[in-house]
């Protein structure tokens, strides 16, 4: 596995659409890592599921607007920061969601969406938020196997 | 969005031809399958062997077309990848949709339950 510090970093346009380059994006910055795809699957989807709010809720689908989104790894963690100037993720979304394990999952009250907080908690080991005065900045660091 | 179809039986066998069903295909996803279940298709497999990863919306998708079938019909699915089947038990799905094997697995489930 390689040691060496290496980052990348690319600027991507608020619609669904680009989801699909950056999990491209993602799998072509660690192929050079070797990780299992057991490793790489809950960082993609944790990726996937931020970029996904900011496109949705940041940006309202806002084709004129941009995210960054910067990949870098130093041998111990992979780190990938998402940075937008769109409507901040709210306070109470930025923790971990409280999930009832017994909760009942009755289909006609199952809700269709809202599992993407709980992918990108459950995806990596450290989730950071950082409300800006121009920029948003959303951190999720996974450590290498 | 490319699905492939197969009848066997009373069954049709779905299959989504794209590696990654993300939110930018979820609703066309959707949308092709519902336009199967219009068509009067009520026992479905699908058959997830050609698709790496999914994210919510996806799930969403599969929550949606499950709900529109409840009490008409069976929505079975099979093939999920070791990634997928962790994330629909992380998220409990495992427990609300009939996840199978393989094709054989989910056309016996669909006997079953008919």
């Amino acid at each position: 596995m390689s040691q060496h510090h290496q980052e990348k970093e690319l600027r991507l346009p608020a619609t669904i659409n680009s989801l699909t380059t950056l999990g491209i994006a993602l799998r072509q910055f660690l192929a050079a890592l070797q990780v299992k795809e057991t490793w790489i699957y809950p960082l993609d989807l944790a990726l996937c599921e931020a970029a996904s709010n900011i496109i949705r809720h940041g940006y309202h689908n806002d084709a004129s607007a941009h995210y960054r989104v910067h990949f870098s790894h130093d041998g111990r963690a992979v780190t990938v920061s998402l940075f937008d100037s769109g409507v901040p993720v709210p306070e109470d979304k930025r923790q971990p969601p409280v999930i009832d394990p017994d909760a009942p999952l009755d289909l006609a009250s199952l809700s269709e969406g809202g599992r993407g907080m709980q992918l990108i908690f459950s995806g990596v080991d450290r989730v950071s938020y950082r409300q800006g005065e121009d920029e948003n900045q959303l951190t999720l660091i996974k450590a290498l196997p | 969005m490319k699905l492939e179809t197969e009848k066997i039986e009373n069954a049709l066998l779905v299959t989504p031809v794209v590696r990654r069903l993300d939110a930018s295909v979820a609703l066309r996803f959707k949308e092709a399958v519902t336009a199967v279940i219009q068509q009067g298709e009520t026992q479905l497999v699908l058959d997830f062997s050609r698709v790496d990863f999914i994210d919510s919306s996806c799930l969403g998708a599969l929550i949606s077309l499950l709900k529109s079938l409840s009490g008409k019909g069976q929505l079975v699915l099979c093939s999920l990848n070791g990634n997928i089947k962790a994330m629909f038990a992380l998220t409990r799905m495992d427990r609300v949709f009939t996840l199978c094997s393989d094709r054989s697995e989910a056309l016996a489930a669909i006997k079953r339950g008919s």
